[in-house]
């Protein structure tokens, strides 16, 4: 039985619907994130899993109990909010216990959940400062803290990293990362960071326009979406989408590549795609590859296709050096070794990898084989 | 760097300068010659003509006796009644205010309606509601008295406005009336500043909103709260227009502007009249600073 299951999830504010029917499972001690772009609803969806905002319709389970009606505080959850929502005229130490004290619990107990959370997270030197003498990341420890002292069923992260600078939020999803795998806690993270999603997730929730667009573990998400929107989400940079169209000679079906000076270039559809690619002949498909899989040529082997195209924009990174091309009108990126040279505009050799290419249906934008 | 920062200086002294001729005419020159008319024997249909008396308008010793403003049992009578009026009227509106501010503050359907139709009695001048109240508190014809003798509350008419017991409470009601939704809004405002996850972690955590009111929300809206009643106790120890509508010439309701009022016009003593004006604005200046600098000493910091 699932921990947590949402079934047929619909909310909608006036006549606008922000959530449009989802379904969700979560198994106790599961890290599932929430990921999408900025107005897709997952937000709502978690203050609608935390009671802080009302179902129009459907239903939330929690252990098997349905607790649509139940109010926040009855659900057993705790929540951790990206302005960290700390109570700013109260002291680390009251922050944590303020909560507590609500649960009657004995005096001792709570000084000893208090010191207990406050060392494990590295904040007990801090007991007694106020929100407005802490830094980001020690504001969302407290924050962190908070919750945890509360030994809730269920975490709830609206977004915490999304306040910090960028090495801190590194850091920090280090340390939510290490906390769950001691813990063993079941939790539902928001973000639209996909970096944050890939690394933390168990299982992987992407939301768009209020739909689930797939649910699944980072690594199948990453390999296989399910459509466009996915691939162009998960990832970075983007998976690349070329317009290509099969077609089929004496040899074998293939498409074209075409460069800026319009030279082509055959790729044959790999053995292992051929079943498929054989009930698409002569249509317009939308070539899926990742950025790591066109890359400068290294060996000759059956999977690597070598051609030439113009070198536009170069991005170094350090470790990678990102070059783009313009392939079939769309610009493509490539991911080169940090020391390949090359001028702008200079023709150079670009190597892909067909083992890893993925075929989308244009209009439906789902994904093909 | 020097020449820079000395331009610096002139320009802004020069932006200044209009808002400092606007202020120096109409505030400080008219306080200026209230306060040196204190001094003075000047009648009011002559300005003119008139002669320095000293402090003889504060007090005054002649033979055996006292005199001026400082040995007028009226005067300590206004000092009184405007300092009761300005305890429980600010008082009461601060707690109101709290309450509807709180009402307000949660987000339910025709909110801006109900915020707008809460801002009438503020909105409508208070000479027009003190009389529109007066007429309602009449003896004879007053609805107050006609509803509350036909639900049986009283047996006979009230003459809210002339019984002695009365009339004070009445003027402290209809600036209750009048004024709460004023402190409401300044309220709302303070409250709109705290960041709106603390409710919902509140929520979250199972704490109560009377615990999340004492504990965190009112500490928090002190500074609010400080600058409100600062603001209220200004307006409230001048308090004119609605006792001298609603109640004209009573003692009991008498404040310190209405005796200086009427030591200007009524009694053409424009000299006294002035002595009180500058004692009435000496009590206030006296008052808030005072409060403010306790406020100040029992802030703890954020």
């Amino acid at each position: 039985m699932a921990y947590l299951e949402l079934s047929n999830i619909v909310k909608k504010f006036g006549s606008t619907l922000v959530l449009d029917d989802i379904n969700l499972e979560i198994q106790k001690g599961e890290f599932l994130v929430l990921v999408g772009p900025s107005g897709c609803g997952k937000s709502t969806l978690l203050n609608v899993i935390a009671g802080l905002e009302t179902l129009s319709a459907g239903k939330i389970k929690m252990n098997g109990t349905l607790v649509n009606d139940y109010e926040p505080k009855d659900r057993d959850i705790a929540m951790i909010f990206q302005s960290y929502a700390l109570y700013p005229n109260l002291t680390v130490r009251e922050n944590i216990s303020f909560g507590l004290q609500n649960r009657k619990l004995p005096k001792s107990d709570i000084e000893n959940r208090v010191n207990n959370v406050s060392k494990q997270l590295q904040i007990y030197h801090l007991l007694d400062r106020k929100p407005a003498q802490l830094s980001g990341g020690q504001r969302q420890r407290v924050a962190m803290g908070r919750a945890i002292s509360r030994n809730p069923k269920l975490y709830l992260f609206d977004e915490p990293l999304s306040n910090l600078d960028a090495k801190l939020r590194i850091e920090m999803r280090m340390e939510i990362k290490l906390l769950h795998q001691r813990v063993k806690n079941t939790v539902v993270y928001v973000t639209h960071d996909q970096t944050e999603a890939m690394t933390l997730a168990d299982k992987i929730a992407l939301l768009n326009n209020g739909k689930l667009e797939q649910i699944d573990t980072p690594m199948n998400i990453y390999k296989k979406p399910a459509n466009i929107f996915v691939a162009g989400f998960i990832g970075s940079p983007s998976m690349n989408l070329i317009p290509i169209k099969l077609a089929q000679d004496q040899r074998e079906i293939y498409f074209t590549l075409e460069n800026e000076k319009g030279t082509e270039f055959k790729i044959y559809v790999p053995e292992s795609k051929r079943k498929e690619a054989i009930n698409h002949l002569d249509k317009e498909l939308i070539l899926g590859i990742r950025p790591e899989h066109i890359t400068q040529p290294k060996k000759d082997a059956a999977n690597l296709k070598t051609l030439q195209a113009i070198r536009l924009m170069a991005e170094p990174t350090g470790s990678d050096l990102f070059y783009s091309f313009n392939i079939n009108g769309t610009t493509t990126i490539g991911r080169y070794q940090p020391d390949f040279v090359s001028k702008k505009n200079e023709l150079i050799a670009v190597q892909i990898n067909i083992d890893n290419i993925l075929f989308f249906e244009p209009n439906t934008s789902n994904l093909l084989f | 760097m020097k020449r820079a920062s000395f331009r610096n200086i002139t320009k802004g002294w020069l932006l200044l300068s209009p808002m400092l001729i606007v202020l120096g005419s109409v505030a400080i020159f008219p306080l200026y010659r209230t306060f040196l008319f204190s001094f003075t024997d000047a009648k009011i249909d002559d300005l003119i003509n008139f002669s320095f008396i000293g402090f003889n308008n504060y007090i005054e010793k002649f033979e055996g006796l006292y005199y001026g403003i400082l040995a007028d049992s009226t005067w300590w009578n206004a000092v009184y009644n405007t300092l009761f009026f300005t305890v429980i009227s600010v008082t009461l509106e601060t707690i109101l205010g709290l309450i509807v501010a709180l009402c307000l503050h949660r987000a339910f359907k025709g909110r801006g309606i109900f915020r707008a139709i809460m801002l009438i009695p503020w909105a409508i001048p208070t000479v027009v509601s003190a009389k529109m109240w007066s007429w309602m508190l009449n003896d004879q014809f007053g609805i107050i008295n006609d509803m509350l003798l036909k639900v049986g509350i009283i047996s006979e008419s009230v003459a809210w406005t002339s019984n002695s017991d009365t009339v004070m409470w009445v003027v402290i009601f209809v600036d209750v009336w009048k004024t709460t939704p004023f402190m409401a809004l300044l309220i709302l405002a303070g409250l709109q500043i705290i960041p709106g996850h603390i409710f919902q972690a509140a929520k979250v955590d199972g704490i109560s909103g009377i615990r999340l009111f004492f504990k965190v929300i009112l500490p928090l809206l002190r500074p609010t709260l400080i600058v409100s009643v600062v603001f209220r106790a200004l307006d409230a120890l001048r308090i004119f227009d609605l006792i001298y509508v609603l109640t004209p010439s009573n003692d009991d309701t008498i404040s310190m502007s209405v005796y200086a009022r009427e030591n200007l016009f009524d009694f053409d003593k424009f000299g006294y009249g002035s002595a009180a004006s500058t004692l009435l604005f000496l009590v206030i200046c006296m008052l808030t600073l005072s409060y403010l600098g306790f406020m100040r000493l029992t802030s703890e910091k954020i």
